[in-house]
């Protein structure tokens, strides 16, 4: 795979080595509007090309080192060249799959995510434009993106060391210079219009496609509290902006909260070995929701315990650090001691009856 | 508007890493990063690009990737975090395709750790690679 001379040793080390095959052109570059065989061609020769066979050349080098006593500033220079040029490699890839269509017909299915997700085609076009112009005093890839996280598309910018973590690129347009120097000279825009006109959306589809295939990362599993309805740290908070009725309990261990000095602002602390003493001053008109430190166990036992009695319960998911997280509002904890009538069912009583349904 | 994910590792379990650790990581970092994303994403939405300075949007386009990434890669970071032992089958016989042992993926894991260094001095490499390594050997 490298021209340089090799130990018998490293010889044998090449045989296991991870070569990344060429990829052949995908698109035909006869058959595009505005833009030339030949820069087709030269970009796909030299700069496809060179990255490929580059990124073969540092694998080789790597797979011949010994991780654990080569020098940490040789492996940190070795890896990050590996990972640009298989960005480089990959993205080239995509680049020229983008590629071969006439641009303007978008299958109706691609139609409807961009338009879900940037909320018209036209929206999605001006912000993709935008960016690839944003690029054209510097360099670096405009992409769309499926991102498995959120289950949607997003538009943006990167160079070959960047990407976005566990997004999946379904159109990429190259804004290194090299990608439109020869035809184009110092008019990038003209070349983006030119793309523009080109894009394959069929193969952007099939993309897509695949793409949506991708789970999102696994939910935090409790499997002991499966059937234990939650509710987010966001929409606790967007109750109490909305100023819905809500009784909070913060369960946080009497060990625990003796320590505290803050507690969210909002809830009142009772001990949740002693539900028994305070369940009397909730009312079973209003929703209640019950945290703990992190949400792990006594929240969820606390809520399990209320919901048992009748009350319509659930555990705030993340618990007093996943408050503190969102930045929520908090407020001085004073007195952990007080078992007596508190402001919980005097915050219900405060408000109208709730014309709202009630939590699911 | 992106939402928080709530902590998926058990701060008080973690072997080598204290509690205060976690839970200052978690609340200021990943907590301030999802807060920085939806307050660029609030200002992206209110742009008309067809007009907007370039400048405005190659900035604001910039820190939204960075963000998102810091966001995705946190969350992956706490759930990569537990009570140790082994990987599962399916990614065992992965990383012996892909890297020759488990070994050898762990060393260069590792490698690659240290060489990065800052930021994450609080975790002792070598120690996780040795205790790592004798759970591997053990039967």
């Amino acid at each position: 795979m490298t021209s340089r001379s090799r130990s018998d040793d490293d010889e044998k080390r090449t045989e296991d080595f991870h070569a990344v095959q060429n990829s052949p052109l995908f698109c035909r570059p006869w058959t595009l509007n505005g833009i030339s065989p030949r820069l087709i061609e030269s970009h796909y020769e030299n700069d496809y090309g060179n990255a490929l066979s580059s990124l073969n050349a540092i694998t080789a080098e790597l797979e011949a080192l010994d991780p654990a006593t080569t020098a940490a500033a040789v492996i940190h220079r070795l890896k990050r060249d590996e990972a640009t040029l298989l960005n480089s490699t990959l993205l080239h890839e995509l680049y020229f799959a983008s590629l071969g269509g006439d641009g303007r017909t978008l299958p109706e299915p691609m139609a409807q995510a961009i338009t879900r997700d940037f909320g018209s085609v036209k929206r999605w076009r001006d912000e993709f434009i935008a960016l690839a112009y944003a690029l054209a005093g510097s360099s670096g890839w405009v992409l769309l993106t499926y991102v498995p996280r959120d289950a949607r598309l997003i538009n943006h910018t990167a160079g070959h060391e960047q990407s976005l973590a566990g997004g999946i690129a379904i159109l990429a347009l190259d804004m290194y210079e090299h990608a439109y120097h020869l035809e184009f000279g110092a008019n990038p825009a003209a070349y983006v219009v030119a793309f523009m006109r080109n894009i394959e959306w069929g193969t952007a589809l099939e993309r897509y496609h695949n793409a949506v295939k991708v789970e999102p990362p696994p939910r935090l599993r409790q499997k002991q509290f499966a059937d234990l309805p939650s509710i987010t740290v966001e929409e606790v908070k967007g109750m109490l902006e909305s100023r819905k009725p809500v009784q909070i309990i913060d369960t946080r261990p009497r060990h625990y909260s003796t320590r505290a000095h803050e507690i969210m602002q909002g809830a009142v602390w009772r001990d949740p070995e002693r539900v028994d003493e305070w369940i009397g001053e909730l009312s079973k008109a209003g929703p209640v929701v019950t945290f703990c430190v992190y949400g792990f166990h006594i929240g969820c036992e606390t809520a399990v315990t209320l919901r048992k009695a009748g009350f319509d319960a659930r555990y705030m998911v993340g618990g007093h650090y996943a408050w503190k997280a969102i930045k929520g509002p908090l407020t001085l904890l004073e007195d952990t001691s007080s078992s007596g009538p508190g402001p919980i069912m005097e915050r219900i009583q405060q408000e109208e009856p709730s014309a709202d349904p009630p939590l699911e | 508007m992106y939402q928080m994910k709530p902590l998926t590792c058990d701060p008080k379990a973690i072997k080598g890493m204290s509690e205060r650790l976690i839970v200052s990581h978690y609340e200021n970092n990943y907590g301030g990063t999802v807060q920085r994303l939806n307050a660029i994403t609030a200002q992206l939405a209110e742009l008309d690009f067809a007009t907007a300075p370039m400048f405005l949007i190659s900035g604001l386009k910039r820190e939204e990737l960075i963000a998102t990434n810091s966001m995705i890669l946190h969350e992956l970071f706490f759930a990569s975090l537990g009570e140790g032992g082994e990987p599962g089958r399916a990614l065992h016989d992965a990383l012996i395709r892909d890297f020759g042992s488990i070994a050898a993926w762990l060393a260069e894991f590792a490698a690659v750790g240290k060489a990065l260094r800052g930021g994450s001095a609080a975790i002792n490499w070598p120690n996780v690679a040795r205790a790592y390594a004798e759970v591997a050997q053990s039967p």
